[in-house]
C-alpha cells in the first residue's frame, strides 16, 4: 500500500494514511472496527497494528504507529508516496450490533485510542443507532495526546461528551482538562452502567485498573469490552506467539469481553 | 468399523526393492543414516544405508514439514516498482523410510494446527506429497516413554505403511492409510502373504519392545491439575535450572512455533519463516510489555501448551514421548520427572 498522508501525532507517534496500489482492492477490501493488520518495510520486517480508521470511511486505511523498535523506526522513516507491505485484515471485531441502542463509554489511554477511534467514527457515522456517547481519553502529557484535531472536533460536538485527562505532571498552564490517571478519572466521572457498554484500550496496566474501576461502578463483565495486545507474527493462528492459554489472540481476539478475560490465565 | 487393514509380509530383499522402486518412480527417499556418530535422516540409495541397530534419529522428522528456516517470499525494490515473488513451489514427492512410530504419531497431532481455518499450504502440501513408511522400534532408548502417552514402539498413528521386523529376513507390513495401500497396488510382486505365525510374531515383537521401555508416567490427573494450577510454586521449582537454550524445542517433534523475519536490505532480500521457541524471552517481548518475564513462566508455557492448552484447543496432548528433550537438555531437566511430580500433586489430597 502507498502512503498518501502522514500526520505527526506526538513526538513519537505518526498516523499513516494508506491506499491500495491495486485499483480493484479499493472495492474488494473490507474490514471491521477492531481488526488488525501486518505492515512491513522490506528488509526490516513486519509488525502488527490495529486499523485506526473507520470501516465507514472507504478507500483508505489509517494506522497509528509509535516508534518503539526496528520496524516502527523504519515505518517512521518512510515518506509520502513510499510503498509498504500489508497483510490483513485479521482477528475479530467489536460487536457493533450488540451496541446499538446502548450508551457507549469509550475509555482510552495513549495510543490505545487508535482501535477505539475506528469504532468511534464507525458509531458517529451512524449516530442515530446509539444512545449517549462518552469518550474518556488520557495520555501521559498534553504532547502525548493523539488525534488532537479530532479531539477538538469531538469537544465541539453536542451529540457526545469528551472527557480529557493527562497524568499528574503532564499538564501545563493552558490545560483545561482533568489531571489524573484514566481509571481514577473514570471513577470520578462515574458513568452509569445502566444500558451501557464500556469499551477500553490502552497500556496493559491502565486496562487492568479500568476493568477494576468499571467493576466498582457496577458494570458487569459482559458490559466491558477491551482489546488485548500480544506479540504476533503470522496472524493466522499458527505461529503460537500470541497464545494466552488455549486462545489465539490473533484469531479469537483481539477483542474480548471482560467476562472472557476472566476465564483466561493471567498472562497478558 | 472401517474396512479391515491389509496385512502382508516383506522380505529384506523386498525392502530394498521397495526403496529402489520408489526412487525409480521419482520419489526422493530419506532414511536414517549414521554420520559422525549421529543417526540423521538423509537421502537413501538402498536399504543397506539404514543403520542396523539404532533407537531413533537424533532429530525428529518435523524439519521435512516445517523446515528450520524457509523462504516465504523474495523481494526486489526498484526505482519504479517493487517486485515480490512467493517462494512456495510444488514439493517433490518424498518418502520418509524408517520413521519410528513415535515420530510418525506427531503428524496427526500437529496437522490440526496447520489445517484449522487458514490452511498452511507450505506444511500441508509437503504432508500430502510425503509418504511415511515406519519401521517399528525394537530398541527403545533409556529416555523413551511413548507408552505413557498411549503410543507404542509398533504404533500405527501417522504411518502410511508400518514395517515390523519379525525375523532376520522378514517384515510384517501393515498398510495403514490409503496412501500406504497404494504401495500394495504399485508393487504387487513385493508382498507376500502374511501367515498367522507372522501376525503372532508381530505382536510379540511389539510386546518385547514395550517391555524395554523403563520410563512410565501415569497421565491420569495431570490435565486436571494443570487446569487448576496456572499459579503454583512448582513452576519456579522445576524450572530453576532451565537456561532457556531452546534445545528441547529444536528436537521436539510437536513444537511448531515460528517467527517471520526479513533477511536482506531495503532493496532486495528474503522474508523467512524460522523456528522459534517459547523458551526464549524475545518470544513474547513487546516494546513496553513482557507477559512472560521470567524463565519459570516460559517453562510453564511449554508444559501448559503441550499438556493442557493444546488438548483444550485441538484434542490430543502435544507430546509423543520420544524422549529427545530429556536426552538433549544440558542441565538435566527431565520431562517425565516433572510430569511425575505433577501427577503426585494431582493424586495426593491437599494437606490441611
Amino acid at each position: 500500500m502507498k502512503i498518501e498522508e502522514i500526520v505527526e501525532e506526538t513526538p513519537d507517534i505518526k498516523t499513516l494514511r494508506l491506499v491500495f496500489l491495486e485499483e480493484g482492492m479499493v472495492n474488494d477490501f473490507s474490514f471491521q472496527a477492531g481488526q488488525f493488520c501486518q505492515l512491513s518495510v522490506f528488509g526490516e520486517g513486519e509488525a502488527t497494528f490495529c486499523i485506526a480508521s473507520s470501516p465507514t470511511r472507504k478507500g483508505y486505511i489509517e494506522c497509528s504507529l509509535k516508534k518503539v523498535g526496528k520496524v516502527t523506526q523504519a515505518l517512521h522513516d518512510r515518506e509520502v508516496g513510499d510503498v509498504l507491505g500489508f497483510r490483513g485484515p485479521y482477528g475479530n471485531w467489536f460487536p457493533l450490533e450488540g451496541m446499538k441502542g446502548k450508551n457507549l463509554i469509550f475509555v482510552g489511554g495513549g495510543i490505545g485510542l487508535a482501535p477505539l477511534r475506528s469504532l468511534i467514527w464507525n458509531c458517529l457515522d451512524a449516530r442515530g443507532d446509539f444512545s449517549e456517547i462518552m469518550i474518556l481519553y488520557g495520555a501521559r502529557s498534553i504532547a502525548d495526546l493523539v488525534y488532537k484535531a479530532e479531539l477538538r472536533e469531538w469537544e465541539a460536538r453536542s451529540d457526545l461528551k469528551l472527557v480529557r485527562t493527562v497524568d499528574p505532571g503532564g499538564e501545563d498552564g493552558t490545560w483545561d482538562g482533568h489531571i489524573g490517571f484514566v481509571p481514577a478519572i473514570l471513577e470520578k466521572v462515574s458513568p452509569s452502567p445502566e444500558n451501557a457498554i464500556l469499551i477500553t484500550c490502552g497500556p496493559p496496566i491502565m486496562i487492568k485498573f479500568v476493568l477494576q474501576a468499571a467493576d466498582k461502578l457496577g458494570f458487569s463483565p459482559d458490559q466491558v469490552i477491551t482489546t488485548l495486545e500480544m506479540k504476533m507474527k503470522c496472524g493466522l493462528g499458527k505461529c503460537g506467539r500470541c497464545n494466552i492459554g488455549n486462545i489465539y489472540v490473533c484469531k479469537d481476539g483481539p477483542v474480548f469481553t471482560y467476562r472472557q478475560i476472566l476465564s483466561l490465565p493471567a498472562e497478558f | 468399523m472401517g474396512k479391515e487393514m491389509k496385512e502382508k509380509a516383506l522380505s529384506r530383499a523386498g525392502q530394498d526393492q521397495l526403496i529402489q522402486g520408489l526412487r525409480e518412480r521419482g520419489f526422493r527417499v530419506f532414511g536414517p543414516r549414521e554420520s559422525g556418530g549421529l543417526v540423521l535422516f538423509q537421502e537413501t540409495q538402498s536399504a543397506s544405508d539404514l543403520p542396523s541397530r539404532y533407537s531413533n534419529s537424533a532429530r525428529s522428522i518435523k524439519e521435512f514439514f516445517l523446515p528450520a528456516q524457509e523462504s516465504l517470499l523474495s523481494y526486489g525494490v526498484g526505482r519504479e516498482e517493487i517486485q515480490t515473488r512467493y517462494s512456495a513451489e510444488e514439493p517433490l514427492p518424498t518418502v520418509l523410510f524408517g520413521v519410528r512410530p513415535c515420530d510418525a504419531a506427531y503428524l496427526p497431532i500437529i496437522d490440526k494446527v496447520f489445517a484449522w481455518e487458514e490452511r498452511d499450504q507450505l506444511y500441508l502440501s509437503r504432508r500430502e506429497k510425503t509418504l511415511i513408511i515406519c519401521l517399528a522400534c525394537e530398541e527403545p532408548d533409556e529416555a523413551c516413554f511413548c507408552t505413557s502417552l498411549g503410543y507404542s514402539p509398533a504404533g500405527r498413528e501417522g504411518c502410511d505403511l508400518l514395517l515390523t521386523p519379525i525375523a532376520q529376513d522378514r517384515f510384517f507390513a501393515e498398510f495403514v492409510s490409503e496412501k500406504g495401500e497404494g504401495l500394495l497396488r504399485e508393487f504387487p510382486h513385493l508382498w507376500e502373504e502374511a501367515s498367522p505365525s507372522d501376525q503372532k510374531r508381530r505382536k510379540e515383537v511389539e510386546a518385547e519392545a514395550k517391555g524395554k521401555i523403563k520410563r512410565r508416567v501415569e497421565m491420569e490427573g495431570i490435565k486436571g491439575w494443570l487446569d487448576e494450577h496456572f499459579e503454583d510454586p512448582l513452576w519456579e521449582e522445576i524450572s530453576r535450572r532451565c537456561i532457556g537454550c531452546g534445545a528441547c524445542y529444536y528436537l521436539c517433534p510437536t513444537c511448531h512455533c515460528f517467527d517471520i523475519v526479513d533477511e536482506g536490505n531495503l532493496w532486495r532480500g528474503v522474508r523467512r519463516r524460522i523456528w522459534d521457541s517459547c523458551s526464549f524471552g524475545h518470544f513474547t517481548q513487546m516494546p513496553a510489555h513482557q507477559p512472560r518475564e521470567s524463565q519459570d513462566r516460559r517453562y510453564r508455557q511449554r508444559i501448559m501448551h503441550k499438556f493442557r492448552y493444546y488438548v483444550d484447543r485441538f484434542g490430543p496432548i502435544a507430546c509423543v514421548g520420544c524422549g529427545r528433550c530429556i536426552e538433549v537438555c544440558p542441565v538435566g531437566i527431565d520431562l517425565t520427572e516433572i510430569l511425575a511430580r505433577i501427577q503426585e500433586r494431582a493424586t495426593t489430597p491437599a494437606k490441611g
